[in-house]
């Protein structure tokens, strides 16, 4: 009996192969095939078929469910004339009583084609980029012997779905949605085996349509959803544009009975006499849809989705059930339409299918989930937006995004959000963006952005969203919002506040994150930060750099608010920051515990653009309030307080002293103490005094100022009462008097700042 | 990774790694051992790195506070020649385990779990490998004897094939196993897709006056499921060391006499390792030419292969002599049953430039078969090991 093979239809290629990688190929092919030659067919114009005879490594104990796979097998290697070897050579078996039907890894076959390999996960393309024609040939052998041994599948216990090739257009349904339809039958009708449905067309009018589900149609809401549908229609028609939503009646079409089907039917329907066929093949009754959809004069566009299920063996791969959907959609016209029918052979086009993107799925391919359980955006500008839009690609849910501000024109240079977004509240816009990605109908679950500035979220405007919040972040770049953050905040002991901002011309991205119960709180982790230039010159040429900037200001803007145009701040660069604010807040979010405050330093060095990153971990400052005056809060570095009291026992009988390093925040009234110095070498003191000389003092002083830019200097004085008071002396008090006249005479007048060290207490006074 | 046999190329000797893939732990059996010190490294492209190969293969795991100690689960010991224990001495750890140093592990030895001999370890070693395997053997039966608190730790456990009448192994029938038992516990732990059947020493053999060590070589069936609830088996392996005719007569009697040959499939096989490096002894005694008609208990044996089966000869290349072994009219006598394209040997079968390459059949519900052949790629670098670069270049 002659040998059953499509290549014998083929033609012999008459041509000539002008493309050298082509002819290189095909002589490599013949070396490594041992032939004097190889045949060259045409398979069509635009490309060439060589018919290859390929030796199969066969199982010893017979092929995998007596699988017709031979030890040679016939095959053909399509390869382009002249887009080879950039597209990949296709390679379909050749024998036609190929056992197509029980394999998986097959393409569905084109009409009277015989079908492909399905020999790469992937794209073909990018795989040969590095692959040569021999690799291609041991790999389709490879796949022939994986056959014949039965681990074609990755999953021997799940069943490995069809490959679609070919498809026109896309539906994109919830699998899950869908699997439970079937298995609980919920046919529009009882006893019957269909559903009806709502499909938006999200194609372009010039392009091949492309579904996405919008609802399972009940007979309970029949009426609505027809409304909808005909509403849709009309304002199609009036507004005569497709900008308006386009929605199809389709169907989802099962088998009523319980058969399970292993078949693979590599040979889809392209028309409605074999699409008929084709069901049947899997038990699914035709009859009763086209009955109602030939009586149905509802559908006003031509084309009409049929999801179809298929019952499996087992489970499928990579899906929670064992129904495997077969998408297709008809073109029906009136003149089609019959009484109980179809009066033609009307034509059938199969879909690929997409899954509607979930939170939970954008977890998954994310693979870094992130859960903050309550989660405020305070600021949605430039660096704002950019993490907020890195957590909800992440799928992160329950986000608030609080913003006052509209998204200007020249706001697009270095923002998330696109230019359609052009005057809409940025919070609101980032929140419609999030649900446009999520169109599951879990976005309003997601997020929730309001055209409100932060203050209202502490005034207590958003209670009960405040009640859950985990997390705040501030991305507003505010000094004003900073102070008032800093203030004590009703019902956000529980919640850790974070702030970013970028500084140093946008060299220097600064993350804090406060510790437990506000302690430190931000403006801690700023001084403290700042104290830092003792030990980094990271920190230092930083302050240094703003202070010689900001003209002997001392107010350092740390945070360039970008939604100025005058800012000059490319977008990569606020890209780059918030990238890694956004790593920093993930890893941050999935601890399950934390007490200290945190610093994160990312800095850019745009010469040569190197990266530098740092990471300070500060414990909580001791807290205490001025003796004569409790509105001011003294707040001192960990560690300052045990060096008084060492100095104080060192050098007992004798009382001692020194001055403090900080600043003072005349708005908050707080005074931050970062370091100490001790008594210069020309102080005295005996049990009952102390004379904090001078002696290189205002150099100590001035080093301060200048490696601190400005940030830091002297605050205030201490000394020690070794065996007490533990109150103020008249020597003391005068003291005060004195530093008080003379400061007075400054423009801004430091407070006065005394403490006394006991072996009992910590006395602050502050005048 | 798939469960898999692996055949070292070791010349006429033995060397082979059974791994058991199940659930998400790897069991790895060794049988035998034949590791030359010429061997490592790549200065003789005659001969494959079998030690560096053996620990890649190996897991490795946390010893005495010391990271990434290769072990195997198990090793089991057919007898003691040097063809079949060579290089045991230098590569495998033996000794207390809570001994076991970072020296130790920087000598790359191995700890062996569970060690697996006959009894033929209480009698006189010949050759210091032996010598040295009999006294880690002695060290872990003296544990269990005493029944020490520590004779079930990784590295003193133990497995006797068989029984003789020695009183030293007497008290031990917990950790023995006779012929006719199947083994399903392996280092401690459980199989449902692995298993052993114990064909020989059968205890007359063993306590016979003059003892023929090849003949009392520890011969068994591995046997392999799909799945746990699988009646089949879909491979089956003999392993048999040095066996000769006399010994595989008992084992196909005694097998047939107690019925399971039927019952237990358990002289079936689908790979066969050539006895004695593809010796003439299995089929009858030596020499060929006065004993030139193989017996008919060892054909019968081989008529119960199954499927396409294979022969495989771990043995030097089989060259049309007289040297023995490896015998050419054994091998003709393997290739009238398999054909001889089923007829493997570890010398030539896979090559890499002049290196033997080790035989491995990957076990699929069909069958045992040879893994799939690699692909290449568009891209390469030549390695320190091209054979351009020993050789100097001349250019005119």
């Amino acid at each position: 009996m002659a040998k059953k093979l499509f290549s014998s239809k083929l033609l012999p290629f008459e041509g000539e192969i002008d493309n050298g990688s082509l002819r290189e190929s095909l002589y490599l092919l013949k070396q490594f095939t041992g032939k004097r030659k190889i045949k060259i067919l045409s398979w069509d114009k635009d490309h060439i078929a060589i018919p290859l005879k390929l030796a199969v490594d066969l199982p010893p104990l017979g092929t995998f469910e007596e699988l017709d796979i031979r030890e040679e097998e016939e095959v053909v290697f399509v390869l382009s004339l002249t887009d080879y070897p950039t597209v990949a050579p296709k390679v379909h078996t050749d024998r036609l009583d190929f056992p197509k039907n029980h394999l998986a890894h097959l393409y569905i076959a084109k009409k009277d084609m015989p079908p492909a390999f399905c020999y790469v996960r992937g794209s073909y393309n990018e795989w040969y980029a590095g692959k040569r024609i021999t690799d291609l040939v041991v790999r389709i052998k490879n796949w022939l012997r994986d056959a014949a041994a039965g681990v074609l599948a990755e999953d021997g216990d799940q069943f490995d779905p069809l490959r679609l090739e070919g498809y026109r257009g896309t539906v994109i349904y919830s699998y899950d949605t869908l699997a439970k339809l079937i298995l609980e039958k919920r046919s529009l009708y009882a006893n019957s085996n269909f559903a009806l449905a709502l499909f938006e067309n999200t194609a372009k009018d010039e392009d091949f349509p492309s579904f996405r589900l919008e609802k399972i149609i009940s007979t309970d809401d029949l009426q609505e959803s027809l409304q909808k549908y005909i509403a849709s229609i009309k304002e199609l028609l009036e507004k005569k544009t497709f900008k308006v939503k386009k929605y199809h009646l389709g169907y989802i079409l099962w088998s009523d009975t319980e058969n399970t089907y292993k078949d693979y039917c590599v040979d889809l329907p392209r028309n409605w006499i074999d699409f008929k066929r084709f069901c049947s093949e899997f038990s699914i009754a035709t009859a009763p849809l086209e009955e109602f959809i030939a009586g149905f004069s509802m559908n006003f566009f031509l084309e009409i989705p049929i999801v179809t299920a298929i019952k499996r063996p087992k489970q499928l791969i990579g899906f929670s059930s064992f129904v495997e959907f077969v998408n297709f959609y008809i073109e029906l016209k009136d003149e089609d339409k019959g009484e109980k029918g179809f009066v033609n052979n009307i034509p059938v086009h199969f879909q690929a299918h997409n899954e509607p993107l979930t939170t939970s799925k954008a977890q998954m391919i994310s693979g870094d989930p992130v859960k903050f359980n309550g989660a405020a955006f305070i600021g949605c500008g430039a660096l704002g937006s950019k993490v907020a839009m890195h957590f909800i690609r992440s799928g992160a849910k329950d986000l608030l995004f609080l913003d006052n501000d509209k998204l200007s024109p020249h706001n697009l240079v270095r923002h998330a959000l696109m230019p359609e977004s052009e005057g809409a509240n940025k919070a609101v816009a980032l929140m419609n963006a999030a649900a446009s990605m999520f169109r599951n109908g879990e976005a309003e679950d997601a997020t929730l952005g309001l055209p409100l500035s932060g203050k209202a979220l502490l005034d207590g405007m958003l209670a009960a969203f405040k009640k859950n919040l985990h997390w705040l972040f501030d991305f507003t770049a505010s000094e004003s919002f900073f102070q008032t953050l800093i203030l004590p905040q009703k019902d956000v002991g529980h919640v850790r506040i974070c702030r970013g901002n970028i500084s140093d011309h946008g060299n220097m991205g600064v993350l804090l994150f406060e510790g437990i119960v506000r302690n430190p709180r931000i403006d801690d982790l700023q001084v403290l930060l700042f104290s830092n230039y003792k030990n980094s010159d990271l920190v230092s040429g930083w302050l240094k750099r703003e202070a010689e900037h900001a003209n002997e200001s001392v107010h350092l803007m740390v945070g360039v608010g970008c939604n100025s145009e005058t800012i000059i701040l490319a977008d990569d660069i606020v890209s780059s920051h918030a990238a890694y604010f956004s790593m920093v807040i993930k890893r941050q979010a999935q601890k399950s515990s934390f007490t200290d405050g945190e610093i994160y330093l990312h800095q850019i060095d745009k010469g040569d653009l190197n990266i530098t990153t740092s990471h300070l971990t500060i414990p909580p400052l001791v807290v205490t309030q001025a003796v004569n005056d409790s509105s001011w809060e003294i707040r001192i570095k960990a560690g300052v307080v045990e060096a008084m009291k060492s100095e104080m026992g060192l050098l007992m009988p004798h009382e001692t002293g020194g001055i403090f390093i900080g600043t003072v925040n005349y708005k908050s009234k707080t005074i931050h103490v970062v370091d100490l110095i001790y008594a210069p070498p020309d102080s005295q003191a005996n049990c009952a005094c102390f004379f904090r000389g001078i002696d290189g003092l205002p150099e100590k002083v001035k080093d301060v100022n200048i490696d601190s830019g400005n940030q830091l200097g002297y605050i205030g004085e201490w000394h020690s009462h070794p065996f007490g008071p533990n109150s103020m002396s008249t020597v003391d008090a005068n003291t005060v008097k004195r530093f008080k006249e003379e400061f007075e005479k400054s423009q801004t007048p430091l407070p006065v700042f005394l403490t006394i060290i006991t072996p009992t207490n910590l006395l602050c006074y502050v005048y | 990774m798939s469960s898999q046999i692996k055949y070292y190329p070791v010349d006429n000797g033995d060397q082979s790694v059974i791994s058991i893939d199940e659930g998400n732990y790897t069991t790895n059996i060794l049988v035998d051992c034949n590791i030359r010190e010429s061997s490592k490294g790549t200065s003789d492209p005659s001969q494959y790195d079998v030690k560096a190969d053996l620990l890649s293969v190996l897991k490795k795991r946390k010893v005495n506070d010391i990271d990434n100690v290769p072990y195997t689960d198990i090793f089991i010991l057919t007898h003691g020649d040097e063809d079949h224990l060579l290089g045991f001495e230098k590569n495998f750890y033996q000794g207390d385990p809570k001994n076991y140093k970072k020296k130790n592990n920087d000598n790359d030895e191995i700890v062996i779990d569970t060690l697996w001999f006959s009894p033929m370890v209480m009698g006189t070693a010949t050759n210091d490998d032996e010598k040295c395997f009999n006294k880690e053997a002695k060290r872990r039966i003296q544990l269990h004897r005493d029944k020490n608190s520590d004779k079930d730790l990784p590295g003193n456990r133990i497995v006797i094939i068989g029984k003789d009448m020695n009183e030293d192994l007497s008290g031990l029938d917990l950790v023995r196993k006779v012929p006719g038992d199947v083994v399903t516990r392996f280092n401690d732990r459980d199989l449902k897709t692995f298993s052993i059947f114990i064909h020989s020493p059968y205890q007359e053999q063993l306590t016979d006056e003059e003892v023929d060590k090849n003949r009392v070589s520890v011969v068994f069936q591995a046997r392999f499921k799909t799945s746990a609830t699988s009646n089949d088996f879909c491979a089956l392996a003999m392993f048999g060391g040095d066996a000769d005719h006399q010994a595989w007569k008992i084992i196909l009697e005694k097998t047939k006499k107690y019925k399971n040959d039927t019952k237990q499939q358990a002289l079936t096989w689908d790979l066969f390792m050539a006895p004695h490096h593809c010796s003439w002894t299995y089929f009858n005694d030596c020499p060929q030419k006065d004993n030139p008609d193989p017996v008919a208990t060892s054909l019968e044996m081989l008529d119960y292969k199954r499927g396409v089966a294979k022969v495989i000869a771990s043995s030097k290349e089989i060259k049309n002599n007289d040297d023995n072994p490896p015998h050419y009219k054994a091998k003709e006598q393997y290739v009238k049953k398999v054909k001889d394209e089923n007829f493997l040997n570890t010398a030539t079968t896979k090559k890499n430039g002049k290196t033997p390459q080790p035989i491995i059949f990957e076990v699929t519900a069909q069958g045992p078969m040879q893994p799939k052949q690699k692909e290449g790629s568009a891209k390469n670098t030549g390695a320190s090991t091209v054979g351009t670069l020993g050789q100097v270049s001349s250019y005119g």
